[in-house]
């Protein structure tokens, strides 16, 4: 176990590197660059050009490559090239923020979405299985930009129950932030719950058309205790996988419903970085978001191994 | 009993919602009411009525025909890109899976480095690399969905690799391709189901989003995606212009699934 | 202060002008505050001539409160020298002020300029500044700073967009301090409308301090109503009161609170929710919810605003001008403008003196007509189908005017393909500017105060952001007298004659002028609509 462990671990770090080269590769194919983010269209090229060279932002990839690298790695992840602002503190602010709202909906939507799954699988094909799958699936056929509009227009202009800006006010209290942040959450939980739901059920349902229930009976364990057991944790299985893979999307993801709630989240950076060619901001934030997520995967990994004990990982 | 018809029914009722939406797709141009690309500037964003039941959209186009018009970018689109994204991710899960140590490792962390990717990135890649057009917009939704289903492959078949028939094969002398595809496959096909259709309703919107990344899908397609995507923005004194897509979405979705739980089960008894 | 000489004679010429018939009052008004005349003068000169209503008392404002305002954020750090988007355009008019501010109506109001007159050929113009005027870091205004300024939007090695509207008019070294507060400007060429360049039509020339080196973020300083007080970027910005600023009791309000937006759709939802009080720029595509809400005002003005649908005249098939002439047939223009604004936008002529343009020339509007586009279409050989590719940004209403655009060449026979970017791509960078190259685009253009300013850029042979690559001396030709000729008569003819061979030659469709709407909420007073979306706050105040 340990030697995975470490295995893995010092994978992450190739793997981050990679992902700093595609994206330094990738950010010069798409349209635009930083000068005429920060002059706009009417500067002439003459402009542009100066304001390139001055930037550096003209030198050959593979050399502002190689000068990011070596600041980055000593800790020192430059400034913004169109905000003129130091990178990490600006990064890390954002970082927090989606953080919290991730969190606010996995702690929301897990706990029902995983229920409901359980009840369904438990109830194959019976009326409750067959209402809730079908919400599941409904509800995965509604985009998290259009839920996140008429969630606000009803709870927030109409009901007026939430603020329609999720800023809570420095020093509040977490009852209130949740109350603040609930809103953008709604969208996020209705997109997860059908598919953790799904996927608690399909675990469930393999779980129970196996032999092992029937043997655990026969056996004359009673069944509640087997189903609590041993079959909720196989249906947990590929549900912690979902959820850590989704984890990298909670956080870095949500570009359109931090635009509509006005959450300064990491999302919309990185589409704005990328869009405007600051590349500093791009790096730091895209290589936090993929560090997340390698972390959640691994971390998700290892539950599996930990709640299935057949699932060993030989060294 | 009672429960058998349910099943029949639930798959008849799936099977008709999907062979209607196919019958749109193809048909659209003798079925719908209006033409779906006939602007009408004088009544933009008018409620459901007699002369337009589901109402007009922004450009005062009518809704139901544009939703009717909409299935065949819709099953043109989502199905196939589905389809290649679960083709390429089963192929990586299955073999991560499967033959686990370095060469899982190593896979999976290069998917771990695509998935973590800001969409914008790969999907201006694809556009620069190849141009933009249909194939091309599939061809980046599969790129972008395979990691995910890669995933869940991997971890069903993680389980399942320890389990008795796994070693029976090999005793038998089964070769490792063989025992991936012909015995350890089948038994993944449920989380992979359930993968597929949460993926169709995805790949129709996420075709919706790419095109204001410039990729592909062009206004004035009547793609429910694209629809959406735009017609957002009047959400609050229009709902219509968006409900009426996503609902027809939603029933194509169940749909799909529901016809897709009876084909399975029949092949299952 | 007594008027030159100079002044006085033109005052007069306006006046037989207006006497006569062939001037009204609003153009007499617009013409004299240009030329610099004082508002005793101008009294004068409109005597007589039969007066509208007098401008109704306001009642009084009441103090205090901060007004919290929607928009979108700067782009990138905010410097008044190189912004060009409206967040920080809004931001750095908070906190500084210009030589002269452009009205609604483009007259001119004298802000940091006390007075200002030209010489008798129109290249000298002498400026005097108002006394006592201080920076909000106490130092005083004085000719060194608007010297200063002004090298600085001129100099060769300046990254200011606003040297291109100086090209050709005033280079740098011409500024001439002739007093501690007396400023001369000695311009390349004769430039009868030289004061909107150096107004805040010009929205870069905001007055700064000689000493200004590129920090405004760190160190804001101007001469404004309000001081920044914090700046969290994307987020928020807060202004407060500056209590020593030149006008004693202004501004009302104690504060400003920016919150910014990505897009429109939240902002309309947070000044529905009552979240903020005033949405700097309601395009009214995606806003139709606040037209009809009983909470909110809609102030609305007249603006230069509009989108130019450029035909390459040096690119087949827009080579030959009956093509382009057929392709501007096909439009319904009333049609697009109750599609797209609910009539809210004035009918455009594919010319530029846009209706609000005092002065612009009445010739005959350009109206749908089928059997004369299909004619023209064969008379250019072009047969029964001609395909096109239309380029478009998404930028507010311009996807859907190009679907319009679409459905209505459908009837000539001509099939067009929409080519949809983001208006990053649509503006490009280095080689690859598709507004600039593509065969047929919508490119958007913000207000501007006189036509010379579109016109310049994109219609002449020189022009910088000539989309359309169209070339004509006889019209330059014509350009140029427009600019130097200071009698309103004569110009009008001018521009007569501009219009004419430019509505003929059709190198772009110009088929509306928006009228720029901005949605408050009913307690804001003392705010007006801007055709720049630009946020004058001074007299504004919470009911």
């Amino acid at each position: 176990m340990a030697r995975f462990l470490l295995r893995r671990l010092g994978l992450v770090l190739p793997a981050l590197w990679l992902v700093s080269v595609l994206i330094f590769a990738l950010a010069e194919i798409v349209p635009g660059d930083v000068a005429r983010t920060i002059l706009g269209p009417y500067a002439t090229p003459e402009q542009a050009a100066a304001l390139r060279h001055q930037l550096g932002a003209d030198r050959p990839v593979p050399v502002r490559y190689a000068a990011w690298l070596g600041s980055f790695v000593i800790g020192r992840w430059g400034d913004s090239m169109v905000l003129h602002r130091p990178v990490r503190p600006f990064v890390l602010a954002r970082l927090q923020n989606s953080l919290a709202l991730a969190l606010i909906a996995l702690i929301c939507v897990v706990p029902i979405s995983l229920g409901l799954g359980i009840v369904a699988g438990l109830n194959e094909d019976r009326p409750v299985d067959t209402a809730i799958s079908l919400i599941g699936l409904s509800l995965t056929a509604i985009p998290e930009f259009v839920s996140g509009v008429i969630v606000l227009v009803v709870f927030g202009v109409r009901l007026g129950w939430f603020p329609i800006i999720a800023q809570p006010p420095p020093g509040a209290g977490p009852l209130e932030r949740i109350h603040d942040l609930l809103l953008p959450s709604i969208p996020l939980m209705l997109v997860l719950f059908g598919y953790i739901a799904r996927m608690a059920r399909a675990g469930m349902v393999e779980v129970m058309a196996s032999g092992y229930i029937r043997t655990a009976v026969l056996k004359g364990l009673p069944l509640r205790y087997v189903i609590l057991r041993h079959a909720l944790r196989n249906a947990l299985l590929p549900t912690i996988t979902v959820i850590g893979s989704q984890v990298g999307w909670l956080v870095g993801g949500l570009v359109v419903v931090e635009t509509l709630f006005t959450y300064p989240g990491l999302g919309k950076l990185i589409y704005d970085s990328a869009v405007g060619h600051d590349v500093t901001v791009l790096e730091a934030t895209a290589l936090l978001v993929a560090a997340i997520f390698m972390l959640s995967n691994l971390a998700a990994d290892l539950l599996v191994a930990l709640l299935n004990p057949r699932v060993r990982y030989s060294d | 009993m009672p429960g058998r018809l349910i099943r029949n029914a639930a798959f008849l009722a799936g099977g008709a919602v999907v062979v209607f939406w196919i019958f749109a797709a193809l048909e659209w141009k003798v079925i719908t009411p209006y033409d779906p690309f006939a602007v009408g500037p004088a009544h933009p964003l008018a409620p459901p009525s007699g002369a337009h039941w589901l109402g007009t959209d922004d450009l005062g186009r009518d809704v139901l025909s544009r939703v009717l018009a909409g299935a065949a970018p819709v099953l043109t689109i989502a199905p196939t890109a589905t389809l290649l994204s679960l083709l390429g991710g089963t192929t990586i899960g299955l073999v991560a899976g499967f033959h686990r140590g370095l060469l899982d490792d190593v896979l999976m962390r290069l998917v771990d480095a695509v998935m973590s990717l800001p969409v914008i990135i790969p999907a201006t890649v694809v556009l620069a690399l190849v141009g933009r057009s249909t194939t091309n917009v599939i061809l980046a939704i599969a790129v972008l969905f395979s990691p995910l289903v890669a995933r869940t492959v991997r971890s069903a078949v993680l389980i399942e690799r320890e389990r008795e028939y796994v070693d029976a094969a090999r005793l038998r002398g089964d070769r490792g391709l063989f025992i991936m595809f012909f015995e350890i496959l089948p038994n993944v096909t449920s989380p992979l189901i359930v993968e597929g259709t949460v993926r169709l309703g995805y790949a129709v919107f996420t075709a919706g989003t790419l095109s204001f990344l410039q990729l592909g899908i062009q206004p004035p397609s009547p793609d429910w995606g694209l629809t959406v995507a735009v017609e957002r923005a009047f959400v609050q004194i229009a709902p219509w212009t968006v409900l009426a897509p996503a609902l027809a979405l939603a029933s194509l979705i169940i749909g799909v699934n529901l016809a897709a739980d009876g084909v399975r089960r029949a092949l299952a008894e | 202060m007594n008027d030159s000489d100079l002044q006085h004679e033109l005052g007069q010429h306006l006046r037989e002008e207006l006497l006569a018939g062939r001037l009204s009052r609003r153009e007499l008004f617009r013409r004299a505050t240009v030329l610099g005349l004082s508002a005793g003068t101008i009294a004068g000169l409109l005597a007589g001539t039969g007066g509208g209503p007098a401008r109704a008392q306001a009642p009084p404002s009441k103090r205090g409160g901060t007004l919290r305002v929607a928009l979108v954020p700067p782009t990138a750090a905010v410097d008044p020298v190189t912004m060009y988007d409206a967040g920080a355009i809004a931001m750095v008019q908070q906190v500084a002020e210009y030589l002269i501010w452009a009205e609604n109506d483009l007259s001119l109001r004298p802000v940091l300029a006390q007075r200002w007159e030209p010489d008798a050929s129109g290249k000298t113009w002498m400026f005097t500044l108002r006394e006592g005027v201080r920076f909000q870091s106490g130092q005083a205004v004085t000719a060194d700073d608007v010297v200063a300024t002004f090298d600085r939007l001129t100099d060769p090695q300046t990254k200011s967009a606003a040297r291109s509207n100086f090209k050709g008019i005033l280079s740098k070294g011409n500024i001439e301090k002739a007093g501690p507060l007396k400023i001369v400007f000695h311009l390349d060429r004769p430039f009868v409308d030289f004061p909107y360049l150096v107004s805040s039509t010009n929205y870069n020339a905001v007055v700064l301090p000689a000493s200004y080196a590129g920090d405004f973020e760190q160190h804001p300083v101007g001469t404004g109503p309000f001081t920044l007080a914090a700046y969290a970027p994307k987020e928020t910005a807060s202004f407060k009161r500056n209590p020593d600023y030149r006008q004693p009791g202004l501004p009302y309000l104690d504060g400003v609170e920016f919150r910014f937006f990505a897009e429109t759709q939240p902002q309309v939802l947070a000044l529905e929710a009552g979240a903020v009080d005033l949405m700097v720029a309601t395009p009214f595509q995606g806003s139709q919810a606040l037209f009809a809400d009983p909470n909110v005002t809609i102030l609305l003005t007249r603006s230069s605003k509009h989108r130019a649908v450029h035909m390459r005249a040096d690119a087949a098939p827009f080579t030959d001008k009956r093509i382009r002439q057929a392709v501007a047939l096909c439009l319904d223009r009333g049609k697009i403008v109750e599609g797209l604004f609910q009539g809210r936008a004035d009918v455009g002529n594919d010319e530029m003196f846009a209706p609000l343009f005092p002065g612009a020339p009445a010739i005959p509007q350009r109206t749908q007509n089928y059997d004369r586009a299909r004619q023209l279409l064969r008379e250019a050989g072009a047969g029964t189908e001609l395909k096109i590719t239309l380029t478009y940004e998404v930028y507010q209403e311009v996807p859907q005017y190009a679907v319009y655009l679409q459905e209505m060449l459908r009837p000539a026979g001509i099939s067009v393909t929409l080519d949809q970017m983001t208006q990053g791509a649509y503006y490009g960078s280095g080689g690859t500017q598709p507004w600039l190259q593509v065969p047929m685009g919508i490119t958007d253009w913000a207000s501007r105060t006189v036509p010379s300013q579109f016109i310049g850029p994109a219609y002449t042979c020189d022009g910088v952001w000539n989309s359309a690559h169209w070339c004509d001396p006889e019209f330059d030709g014509l350009a140029k007298q427009y600019d130097a000729t200071l009698d309103t008569g004569s110009r009008r003819a001018i521009a007569r004659k501009m219009a004419l061979l430019q509505q003929d030659a059709t190198p772009a469709i110009i088929a509306y002028w928006i009228r720029a709407p901005r949605a408050v909420r009913k307690r804001v007073r003392g705010v007006d609509a801007s055709g720049s979306d630009f946020l004058d706050l001074t007299r504004a105040s919470l009911a």
